[in-house]
């Protein structure tokens, strides 16, 4: 059978379908094939049934061109359809399998949302990978080249949730896509390729990530520079790789430097804290162990020490950006170096030349950085800055102090001080608060006040004879008339329910027991200014749950008259919590119900 | 009960988003009353929702295989969200605490024995030779319908006719603008089936992009449209003249035409099969933008006798959110009566009642030994089905292979007389790439091993090539779908 003819004759009869069958009428080129089809008709019945149909074609009128033209065609298609060519051109080879035995037992239900999620973008991606994650869904051969392509996916919180947590799940079998997939001239994605097949495949991959450190694009580089941190001989690639142009790669080489703390690494990174390269090598000096490295910065330190008080102008600058800079290098291990880093801040502390204006930011780190150093006599030495400098580093002194003298002795030295409007006593009101900060938020669970033993009880009048109410709030720890009668006065001029620090002050007032406090919280809610409530946090939740049960009506009576509905029923639970009470607690504060409530929240 | 999965419940429930929020429920602790009956086939409790009230929700394992769930939320998905979270609570082992039956459960239960009573009697009644009353057929009416069916063929007919005539080229956007007119016109003349096909060559033109690429497509569809017309007037015409005459069950032109055989219409006929096993191959779900709907669709082996059989469930757009979507299948489904509807080669089938058992080896053998090893003959038979222009267009046929091979062009089939079937990634969207996945296999998962495939006819290339759905081998079944 002449296929060739059938081809010719399909070409045709697509140009009439786009053209329209009216013009099909005496048309010349089906002409011109109708006698090889009748020549090949004598030999096959089927050449000579589209024979007919095209010499029909040929000769119908226009309004009958379509029908015929459509007759034509199916026969043709049918034809056609019986003459696929199923053959296949060229050498074929077998395929190379990578053997890989993953299970495709996920069901479609499961399998598809991830992988729309790991093909699409769009919002609510990262939760679904986590669900697949949760419930093991993605551990298919088919979700495996959808996951190991989705490293590129522009939603870092994705690409970093599977190379963390998905794909060393699936171990050696992820290795095969990886290699595929990895271009070293390519993005972060490929970095997380390199990264992900050198945990895969450990030091056999050493050779790929070398490939990738001298001739990857730059993300690879530093990728591979962190990698190869690990390794010893990598010395002097690294090394090299300091003085590259990139400023990221020559970050990422200081971080693998310090990682390998040899001496040649300690020398090049002393190099680079006196070099324009300062400020990128500050946080990898932090991160080295080798404290000889830290001992020739603080020995630095002392020279710009010299030169800044023996120059002016610029190189006093220079000296004083220089010194700035070796401080803070030495944050991490502070403790470690304090002997010898303790004699050079003493000596910078005590130098007069030092303490101008352009120097303040310095100072503080110098500040700060003998307090971090932590030990007696450097403590010591920092109490005695109490006053010294019109009182410019009390808050350090304070926070000294607070380590090394009695609850007692502290209130003795430094109540005064807080006293008044100066820059002093602002000093040490900052430092008490960031000590009380760290007390209340230290733990797991928010404290309400601070440790009773750790302060002096006189603090809380003296903090309120300086109307610092939050502090006040977290010192009251029993019902003292002068403490009650200040927070009470605080609540009076128009303060609104629902302001945080109004609620801190009728917590605390219910927390030490103030008899008064339900009737001052329940006049406040009353009050007509502060009924628009958009939501209720715990505090108010709080409030609400500390009331005796008498109350319930008008709280009742208050929460009905809301308008949010949220609110309104959040409150409704809290007050029917409350009716439910056993009348015996009912005298009580209202600590059940709260527990109660905490239960239902967490 | 006892054996609660969660796997089984996940089966249960209608959608993916109804199995997360069940386990979500239950991870939330929002289950405070977590109640069984001492037989242990009811579990019930209470389930905190939106509202004061709990909801009360309960599963009945009174019939084992089919549990029955009841809740007091006002939910249209079923089982909602809440029976879901109860058995998945059991079935991650919450403690459950004993208690009665509750009375109005009680009730219930009667009340579902009386009805399966009854329906018990009618079903004797009917064997004990009482032939069951033959549906009549109002003869007037269906002369109606057939004569609104003909008249819808003709309106169809003609505007076929009036674009081939004015060619493909000059159609505008404005003449398509008119097929969608004619299309929801062609709604009024219970040839849902006909209106599908127009529909699906509207869409080949709405997507503007590349009109040289869809001509061959529309010259396809055109055909496929004048021959249904042509075939359905022929055989409406009949059905007019002897409205006895039984409905079509050779072909599958009863269906294209947009009948929706009713199980027990299929019954009537003798469509039914009994005592059948079989085996899920691949599964997809897809949209069918001609039709309005949601696909699930399933293929089958049957156990028996290898032949290839395809489940459609069907969810129209506006009421997707009510009806279950299926799901992949690895277990062997027994049923008693196999409903197999008209058509030839992947004859689509269903199944009202079933039960399920663990593939196993010899299921996974029995497929393999039926899949066909000689490569012509499969080629033969395929050509001959799609030879003809109402058929289906793209066979599913099980083939076993010698080896896979790679040309220039890409992956290929060979039988053991090296004769080739090509391969072809471009019929369905895989979850992953044939490229890709195919290097990845094992060794041994190349070679000698069964496929399921699906087969399609380029018009402009002239190539026939096959999408592999499936590879069998004696231990697994590898869902290149799903």
């Amino acid at each position: 059978m002449s296929v060739d003819l059938l081809l010719d004759l399909q070409v045709e009869v697509r140009r009439l379908f786009i053209a329209g069958s009216s013009l099909a009428e005496g048309d010349i080129r089906l002409s011109k094939l109708l006698p090889s089809l009748q020549k090949a008709g004598e030999a096959a019945p089927v050449f000579k049934r589209l024979a007919d149909t095209t010499e029909a074609l040929i000769q119908a009128p226009r309004a009958e061109s379509a029908l015929k033209l459509l007759e034509l065609a199916t026969l043709l298609s049918a034809v056609l359809h019986t003459q696929g060519k199923t053959d296949v051109a060229g050498e074929t080879q077998p395929v190379s399998s990578a053997g890989l035995s993953l299970p495709t037992e996920v069901t479609f239900r499961r399998l598809h949302p991830l992988l729309e999620a790991l093909t699409t973008k769009g919002s609510g991606r990262l939760e679904q990978i986590r669900q697949a994650y949760e419930d093991r869904s993605f551990l298919d051969l088919r979700a495996l080249p959808a996951l190991c392509s989705a490293l590129d996916d522009v939603y870092s919180e994705i690409p970093e949730f599977i190379q963390l947590k998905i794909l060393p799940e699936f171990g050696q079998a992820a290795v095969p896509l990886l290699q595929s997939q990895l271009n070293l001239q390519g993005g972060k994605g490929d970095a997380r390729r390199l990264q992900l097949l050198h945990l895969l495949q450990g030091e056999s991959a050493l050779e790929l990530v070398q490939e990738a450190g001298a001739s990857g694009a730059p993300e690879l580089k530093i990728a591979a520079i962190e990698l190869l941190s690990g390794y010893e001989g990598q010395e002097g690639f690294l090394l090299e790789q300091s003085r590259e142009k990139r400023k990221e790669v020559r970050e990422a080489a200081y971080y693998a430097l310090a990682r390998l703390a040899s001496i040649p690494c300690q020398d090049r990174l002393f190099e680079a804290v006196a070099s324009k390269d300062a400020e990128l090598v500050i946080y990898p000096i932090r991160k080295c162990s080798a404290l000889t490295l830290h001992k020739r910065i603080i020995a630095h330190a002392e020279e710009q020490l010299d030169r800044y008080s023996a120059s002016e102008g610029k190189a006093r600058e220079a000296a004083l950006q220089q010194l700035h800079t070796n401080l803070r290098c030495l944050n991490s291990h502070a403790h470690e170096l304090a002997e010898i880093a303790f004699p050079m801040l003493g000596r910078l502390m005590a130098t007069d030349e030092f303490m101008t204006a352009d120097a303040g930011v310095v100072q503080d780190t110098a500040a700060e950085l003998l307090l971090a150093l932590e030990s007696e006599p450097s403590d010591r030495f920092a109490i005695g800055l109490h006053s010294a400098y019109k009182g410019k580093f009390i808050g350090y002194s304070f926070r000294a102090a607070f380590r090394q003298l009695s609850p007692a002795e502290l209130f003795d030295r430094y109540a005064d001080a807080i006293k008044g409007r100066s820059a002093s006593a602002k000093l040490l009101q900052q430092a008490i608060q960031q000590i009380v900060h760290e007390q209340l938020t230290g733990s797991d669970e928010r404290a309400e006040t601070v440790p009773e033993e750790a302060w002096d009880r006189r603090w809380v009048k003296a903090l309120a004879g300086q109307d610092l109410t939050d502090l006040v709030c977290a010192f009251a720890h029993q019902n003292d008339r002068d403490v009650t009668s200040y927070l009470v006065s605080k609540l009076k001029d128009g303060s609104r329910v629902n302001d945080y620090r109004t609620q801190n002050v009728l917590l605390t007032l219910f927390r030490v027991g103030f008899k008064e406090a339900p009737e001052l919280f329940m006049g406040l809610l009353e009050n007509k200014t502060s009924r628009s409530f958009y939501y209720i946090d715990w505090r108010m939740k709080q409030l609400f749950a500390s009331m005796p049960k008498a109350y319930a009506p008008r709280l009742r009576a208050f929460a009905e008259a809301l308008a949010y509905e949220s609110v309104k029923n959040e409150l409704l639970e809290i007050v029917e919590a409350l009716e439910a009470m056993p009348d015996d607690q009912a005298g009580e504060s209202g600590k059940g119900v709260w527990q109660w409530i905490k239960n239902k929240m967490y | 009960m006892t054996s609660l999965t969660e796997a089984y419940v996940d089966s249960l429930a209608p959608n993916a988003g109804a199995m997360k929020n069940g386990r979500d429920l239950v991870k939330k602790n929002s289950f405070p009353v977590l109640r069984r009956t001492e037989d242990g086939t009811l579990l019930f409790g209470e389930c905190k929702g939106s509202g004061k009230e709990p909801y009360r929700c309960s599963v009945d394992f009174v019939q084992a295989d089919s549990p029955v769930s009841r809740c007091s939320c006002p939910s249209r998905q079923f089982p909602c969200k809440h029976t879901l979270g109860l058995m998945y609570a059991y079935a991650l082992g919450k403690p459950f605490e004993q208690a009665e039956l509750p009375p109005d459960i009680a009730e219930k239960r009667g009340k579902a024995e009386k009805r399966e009573e009854k329906k018990k009697e009618t079903e004797a009644s009917v064997a004990s030779g009482a032939a069951p009353a033959k549906r009549k057929v109002n003869k007037s009416a269906l002369a109606k319908k057939i004569n609104a069916q003909l008249e819808g063929l003709q309106l169809l007919e003609k505007m076929v006719l009036q674009t081939v005539q004015g060619g493909l080229g000059s159609l505008s956007k404005k003449n398509i603008q008119l097929f969608e007119d004619q299309a929801k016109e062609l709604g009024n003349y219970y040839i849902p089936g006909v209106q599908a096909e127009l529909r699906e060559l509207i869409l080949l033109f709405d997507e503007e992009s590349n009109r040289d690429a869809v001509y061959s497509k529309a010259i396809e569809q055109l055909i496929r449209i004048h021959s249904l017309a042509k075939r359905g007037k022929a055989y409406l015409e009949r059905r007019l003249a002897e409205p006895d005459m039984p409905l079509d069950t050779e072909s599958t032109l009863e269906e294209q035409l947009g009948h929706a055989w009713q199980l027990a219409e299929l019954k009537e006929y003798g469509c039914v099969r009994q005592a059948s096993e079989l085996l899920q191959l691949s599964f997809l779900s897809y949209t069918d933008q001609a039709r309005g709907e949601y696909v699930d669709a399933g293929w089958w082996a049957d156990l028996q006798d290898g032949t290839v059989h395809a489940t459609r469930n069907l969810r129209p757009f506006r009421a997707a959110k009510q009806l279950k979507e299926e799901d992949t299948v690895h277990a062997v489904v027994q049923t008693d009566e196999l409903y197999q509807y008209p058509g030839e080669i992947n004859a689509r089938v269903r199944w009202d009642k079933g039960t399920f058992r663990e593939a196993a080896v010899q299921d996974y053998k029995a497929v393999k030994e039926a899949a066909n090893g000689s490569f012509p003959e499969v080629i033969k038979q395929v050509k001959n089905i799609i030879k003809n222009p109402l058929a289906n267009r793209n066979p599913v046929v099980l083939i076993a292979y010698h080896t896979i091979e790679k040309s220039g062009e890409g992956y290929l089939f060979r039988d053991k007389q090296g004769k080739p079937i090509p391969m072809t990634s471009e019929m369905i969207a895989t979850p992953a790439r044939l490229e890709t996945i195919v290097p990845l296999l094992q060794e041994e998962e190349l070679r000698d091993q069964a496929a399921l495939v699906m087969f399609r006819h380029d018009v402009d290339s002239g190539r026939l090539s096959a999408q592999p759905m499936s590879i069998i081998t004696d231990s697994r079944i590898i869902r290149l779908l799903y």
